[in-house]
């Protein structure tokens, strides 16, 4: 009898787990795919989603824009991506402090599924329970893809809503866990090289305030050296600037720009993209503010 | 550990496995399996109070040998108080001492003296208010000689512990539920195919109906003086739902995963909000400490014999320790006497027994006087949900006064309408299904049974992908706290 239950069991298990693998597929493929023609794809974290305004970026390229850049991205959301976007595609990366920096259970890592991503993250440190709660995370398919987003509005005022202080302990010290995450971001990024991908790098702006406390921090080699290790990966790579230096303001806060800056920075982005022929870090400086 | 957790879906399998497998051909073996078990899931919240449940497991274990051999009277009920003051004892530190603590305190300066003493940082153990019934009832039972203690150790270890009603009950009694840790336990196909099934009603009821009824009640209560009265009407039928799915789903997962082991436990919930009146309510309600309290309190007290004023006495007095049972706050004791309020005139006028059937029994849909009565009950008992999910006495009136002001007629409005909205259609798909299978112990027991097997197991399928679909956000079971 028992035999009987068990074989009952695993035959609605694996009818249940064919059916749902199914479902997914279909309704990622439904969600997901896109073609990679005449689209640019972006990737980042809050500075990205409300860094890039889409409706611009459409209006001068004449492309699709779609924006995987979610509000507390981190790495699995990273590798998700690099293995949703199709072959031979156009990417912005806004590969941030924060999304480095951010502890590993804070991250959004709400991307879907991915047992490649999956298995990477194991590979480097994640732990079982680390993983579990990413998959509890990602049960249904999920829209990766958008291609709205909401900007801040533009005040006259610098909002403030986290202390100083937290800033300067996130970077008081580097995280154990930094070297993986960043080790994550290159695999990330080599399975676009290897998709024939054209990659843009962008680096948004702080507020001064925070510029200063970056600066001089613990952190700040490792972040460098982080990009090193990312232009090491492109024979032809080089570095340039885009300079949001205005009379008005261009942050919403420390870290994200307002509806002008992000204007700004995409009409700037835009223009210098149309003229580079190779893979290019451009990074963003709003002067004084 | 949580009954809607991966940990959950990880452990019972091995469980289960070890059990018909591993351990099947030794009854001592798979009860010390039960043990083992029981204490890594009771474990997993916090080993720390693992030593409670083994001291109280000790006490009431000699008590109870004691008890049979004890022949003198006045010893007999030395050892009855050793074992209620140890189990009390727990249960008053743990759950009531800071009320009396702050509530003598209040009493005091209203007198003109001012005391001194700070509150203490306590962790309710989970559970500690589930367990201690059940072997109080043990040491009750043999005192009363209505039952032979076990000289079997880990059987009773089992019994006070076992994992599936542990923390949230069906509280059990020892006359029903230790017996069958002596007997040799069979594999049944049909028995476990069926606690299955009340699993899977189980989470739908937690997962889906109790946990999004939650998000939308928290919120309404949360915020409660920023709401129209009909908007609180909202939450307040929310709340409704969300207890009742909550609470009944973690009972039909205690059920259902007791039966995969070959045992069976009490019925906890019998479709209470189908009730005609609050008499057939408390039947069916929470039924394991309604009983509970009618056999240890109220019928010792004199129940429903005597003169009226005794009556009414002891029917405030259950209904009244039964809200406190709930927990130390004055909202569950105003909650428990309401329900004495309601249910007085019922007993009084002897009208308290005239619904013991199912309603509409054979029939599709209720008489209109039937639709009325079940109506009115359910109303009332919405009402009385208030004061159970209330912070404090204040907010309740304050709640109440809301809904009984001009704004109870303006449409509700509040930021989650949409959510609420769908909650509302997965509530009356709900009700719906309660309703068909209401001559059952559980609503989908016979649901298909005689419909061939694809169809049904698409139907089985389908409660997997609503629950999977519309999960809301994990929420504790609520009966932990108590």
């Amino acid at each position: 009898m028992i035999i009987k239950f068990f074989k009952q069991i695993i035959l609605f298990v694996a009818l249940g787990l064919v059916g749902y693998i199914g479902f997914y597929y279909l309704l990622d493929k439904l969600y997901n795919s896109k073609s990679a023609t005449d689209t640019i794809f972006i990737w980042g974290d809050s500075q990205a989603y409300r860094g890039i305004n889409l409706k611009r970026m459409n209006e001068l390229t004449g492309k699709e824009i779609y924006t995987a850049a979610q509000l507390g991205a981190g790495v699995y959301d990273f590798l998700v991506f690099t293995q949703s976007v199709p072959k031979n595609s156009e990417v912005i990366i806004s590969l941030s402090k924060p999304t480095q920096l951010r502890r590993k259970e804070v991250d959004r890592n709400k991307s879907g599924i991915s047992l490649k991503a999956l298995i990477l993250l194991y590979q480097n440190n994640y732990s079982f329970s680390e993983i579990r709660e990413i998959i509890e995370k990602n049960l249904m398919p999920l829209r990766l893809f958008e291609s709205n987003s909401t900007l801040y509005p533009d005040l006259d005022t610098l909002v403030l809503t986290e202390s100083l202080s937290l800033f300067e302990k996130i970077y008081s010290k580097k995280p154990n866990y930094l070297d993986h995450k960043q080790k994550l971001y290159i695999k990330g990024i080599q399975n676009l090289k290897s998709k024939n991908c054209n990659i843009t790098f962008i680096e948004f702006p702080y507020h001064a305030i925070l510029t200063g406390i970056e600066k001089n921090s613990a952190v700040r080699s490792h972040t460098e050296n982080f990009k090193r290790e990312v232009a090491n990966l492109f024979t032809n790579y080089k570095s340039d600037t885009i300079n949001l230096n205005s009379p008005e303001m261009v942050m919403y806060d420390l870290t994200h720009l307002n509806q002008s800056g992000a204007t700004k920075l995409t009409e700037e982005l835009v223009s210098k993209m149309e003229n580079s022929l190779i893979t290019t870090m451009y990074i963003a400086s709003n002067g004084k503010q | 550990m949580l009954f809607n957790s991966i940990d959950f879906a990880i452990f019972l399998p091995i469980v289960f496995i070890l059990y018909w497998f591993g351990a099947n051909k030794n009854l001592k073996l798979q009860n010390l399996l039960i043990v083992v078990s029981s204490y890594v899931f009771y474990g997993w919240w916090d080993w720390r109070f693992l030593s409670l449940i083994m001291f109280s497991t000790i006490v009431d274990y000699f008590v109870g040998l004691g008890l049979s051999k004890q022949e003198n009277k006045g010893k007999r009920k030395i050892l009855l108080w050793t074992s209620i003051l140890v189990n009390l004892g727990f249960l008053g530190f743990f759950k009531y001492y800071n009320f009396f603590l702050d509530n003598f305190i209040t009493a005091f300066s209203f007198f003109g003296t001012k005391i001194n003493a700070n509150s203490l940082n306590i962790i309710l153990p989970v559970g500690i208010s589930f367990y201690t019934f059940q072997t109080l009832s043990y040491t009750i039972d043999i005192y009363k000689r209505k039952f032979v203690p076990t000289k079997d150790f880990i059987a009773f270890s089992a019994f006070v512990s076992f994992f599936p009603q542990l923390v949230a009950g069906p509280i059990e009694r020892a006359t029903h539920l230790l017996p069958q840790f002596y007997k040799k336990r069979t594999f049944e196909y049909s028995k476990a195919v069926d606690g299955l099934r009340q699993i899977l009603w189980g989470l739908f009821k937690k997962i889906v109906i109790a946990d999004n009824a939650a998000e939308i009640a928290n919120q309404i209560f949360n915020n409660s003086s920023d709401y129209s009265g009909s908007t609180l009407v909202l939450g307040a039928l929310f709340f409704t739902f969300q207890i009742y799915g909550d609470f009944s789903g973690y009972s039909d997962i205690a059920i259902g995963t007791a039966r995969l082991f070959g045992f069976d436990i009490m019925r906890n919930f019998a479709f209470p909000y189908f009730s005609r009146d609050i008499a057939e309510f408390w039947r069916r309600w929470h039924i394991s400490l309604s009983t509970w309290f009618r056999d240890y309190l109220y019928i010792p007290l004199g129940g429903s014999r005597g003169k009226v004023w005794m009556k009414v006495r002891n029917i405030f007095i259950i209904f009244i320790v039964s809200g406190f049972w709930h927990g130390a706050n004055w909202t569950f004791i105003v909650w428990g006497a309401l329900n004495a309020i309601y249910f007085l005139p019922l007993m009084l006028l002897n009208k308290n027994r005239i619904n013991t059937d199912i309603i509409a029994q054979g029939k599709y849909l209720p008489t209109i006087k039937e639709f009325i009565s079940m109506s009115i009950t359910f109303g009332l008992t919405v009402l009385a949900w208030v004061f159970f999910r209330a912070e404090n006495i204040g907010h309740a009136w304050s709640y109440l006064s809301e809904i009984f002001s001009k704004s109870l007629f303006s449409i509700p409005h509040f930021a989650g309408m949409r959510h609420a909205m769908i909650t509302l259609i997965l509530i009356t798909i709900f009700c719906i299904i309660e309703w068909i299978g209401r001559e059952n112990q559980f609503a989908i027991e016979k649901l298909g049974l005689n419909i061939s097997k694809p169809v049904r197991w698409a139907f089985y399928y389908g409660i997997v992908i609503v629950i999977f679909t519309f999960m809301g956000p994990q929420q504790q079971f609520i009966y932990f706290q108590f």
